[in-house]
This record gives C-alpha cells, structure tokens and sequence, in this order.
C-alpha cells in the first residue's frame, strides 16, 4: 500500500459513500479500503460526516416561497400601500370625483357611445357633459374596475 | 442531496425565466435543503441560516436570466448562498463568519456545553466536530461530503482554486479524524 494510492483512494471516498462511483472505480476503490486500515478509518468517518446533515427547519420552505411569491407579485398589486399619505389623499380625492360623476351620470342619463363628450340634456341651463373614454381622468369604467396603473395615470395626470 | 435530470433543471429553468410561478417554487422545494445546509454550516447558527437561504433563493431566482450554465444551476447557486452568509456574517459583526480568507486559520468556537449534551448520536458528534474547523476546511468537507461537489465544484462555490479546495478538504478531515480520537 503506497501513499499515492492511499491519496487517490481518498479523494474518491465521498463518491464511494454516495454510489457514485463507475463500476471498476468502485472495485478498485472497495479493493484498496479493505486492506489500508488508513483508508477505512477515512471512510467510516466520511459516511459519518455524511450521515450529519443539518435538519432543514419545517417552516422555512413556506416562508421562502411566500418572499418570493411577494416579490414576484404584479407590479402594482401593492403598490398602493407604498404610496405617501399626501398621494393617498390626491388619490381619493380623485376617486370621490369620479364617483361622484359617476352617480350625476347615472342620475342623469347615460354614456353616449363613441365616446365624445357630447351635452346630452340641459338642466336649468346648466350642461351636464357626460363621460369619455379619451381621458384618462374621466375614465368610462366604473371606479371599482380601475387598476393601480390606471389610478396612477390619472394622479399623474393631475400632478401635470 | 438534489437528483435532477439535466434536461428536466433545463426546462424547469426555462419555466421559472419565462414566469412560471410554479417552476419558481419547484426550484425552491428542490434546492433550499441544500441552500440552508451550506448557509447553516457557514454561519453556525439557524435563524441566520434562514435569512441567508432565502437571500439566497430570492437573489438566484431574480437573476436566473444571468445563469449562463458555466458551472451547475445548483453550485451558481451555492455559490450565491456562501455569497450570503458571508454577507449576513459581515453585518451580524461575526469575525469569525466575516471571511472565508480571514478565517483561514482561525478556529471555530468550541460547542456550547449543553447544545453538546443534546448532540447524542455519533453523526451529531461529528457534526459538532466540524463546526470547530477553520471556515475553509469546514466548508470544504461539507460541500464535498454532504452535498456531493466535485473539488472543481468546491472551488467554484467557495471562490478559490481546485487545489485550494482539495488541500483544504484533506486538512478538514485529517483535523476532525484527530479531534475525534
């Protein structure tokens, strides 16, 4: 037994330990182990070693996924939480417009298709426009319908 | 250890690249153990391990588009978890995690008393034992026993040469062969 066998040998032992090793490699391997006491002490110690995994905490899986799974969330799914209290304020501002605008149109007559901003009746001489869907302030969907992104259009639409 | 097909990684990554939110959690269920065994080994101490392992998943899988397939998806990836923990050891203020460089001769603490006393089986002395070798040499026998690298793989994830990661792998086990004695 030659130490140059002995250092191949046991550079080969985590494999050996895994079944990882071709056929013949492992013979010769298996071969050597048996007869070096050297050899065969390394190896019991390798299969101890990796015997000794650290047990993975049972909640860390659920955890991991939910960080990932927040931070792969749509773009603008949160992104209201984030936003400054002046911003929050803008924003309901504009949503209380366009309910409101919303109700007069209901109250008062519907969408004209097309939509142009057309009068569609006169009420006391005063011309209730009805609503239109090139602007993005004036937005035909229902309030309720608009997206984060179409929220934040119409912010930065008044910040202009 | 992580058993995967080459092809099966391929398309799995391909999914998760292209948003596949399922592929993302597969990769996460397939290689977080191992993620969290590096992390665990290099910082010595759980909860740390934990942030680091979901640094780690979260850093790899927000930049899957720059895995080029130099080295395995999985060693990219432990490499990105020793990357981690370093990085947490540093802000925790924990020389002795701060660097693998620095650390390279300096020793582990000893095991606490009573932790020791819970480690009763023969695999969790020897766990012990190798919490006590330097950073390198721990790290070495870890990744090449426990996760299965090849010294080339070794070299890659700890960011130093094949010969390195050898030498530093037979000086880890001829150490523990003596603290076990």
């Amino acid at each position: 037994m030659n130490r140059y066998d002995c250092d191949r040998v046991q550079d080969l032992l985590p494999s050996l330990a895994r079944g990882e090793l071709l056929f013949h490699e492992r013979e010769s391997t298996q071969s050597h182990v048996n007869a070096c006491d050297a050899c065969r002490d390394e190896l019991a110690l390798v299969l101890l070693i990796q015997q000794a995994l650290d047990p993975v905490p049972a909640a860390l899986e659920a955890r991991v996924l939910a960080a990932i799974d927040g931070a792969h969330a749509p773009a603008g799914r949160n992104s209201l939480l984030r936003w400054p209290p002046a911003r929050l304020a803008m924003a309901a501002a504009v949503t209380m417009a366009v309910i409101g605008g919303s109700l007069l149109a209901d109250r008062f007559g519907g969408l004209s298709p097309g939509g142009q901003a057309t009068t569609d009746f006169d009420l006391a001489g005063v011309s209730v426009l009805d609503w239109s869907g090139n602007d993005p302030l004036l937005h035909p969907a229902p309030i309720e319908e608009l997206t984060v992104e179409e929220l934040e259009a119409l912010l930065a639409e008044l910040d202009s | 250890m992580s058993l995967s097909f080459p092809g099966d990684e391929a398309r799995l990554l391909d999914r998760a690249r292209a948003g596949d939110a399922d592929a993302r959690n597969d990769l996460v269920r397939r290689y977080l153990p191992d993620v969290y065994r590096v992390t665990r080994r290099l910082l010595n101490d759980s909860s740390l391990a934990e942030d680091a392992a979901q640094d780690t998943m979260m850093s790899a899988l927000g930049a899957l588009d720059r895995f080029r397939g130099d080295a395995s998806f999985r060693t990219w990836l432990l490499r990105i978890a020793v990357n981690a923990a370093r990085s947490i050891g540093r802000r925790q203020g924990r020389r002795r995690e701060v660097s693998l460089v620095l650390a390279e001769h300096e020793p582990s603490r000893a095991p606490d008393p009573a932790e020791s006393a819970e480690r009763s089986t023969e695999a969790e002395r020897v766990s012990a034992l190798l919490e006590r070798l330097p950073t390198k040499q721990r790290m070495a026998v870890s990744l090449r026993i426990q996760q299965g690298l090849s010294y080339a793989e070794v070299a890659t994830a700890l960011g130093c040469t094949q010969g390195a990661a050898r030498v530093n792998y037979h000086l880890g086990v001829k150490r523990l062969r003596e603290l076990s004695q």
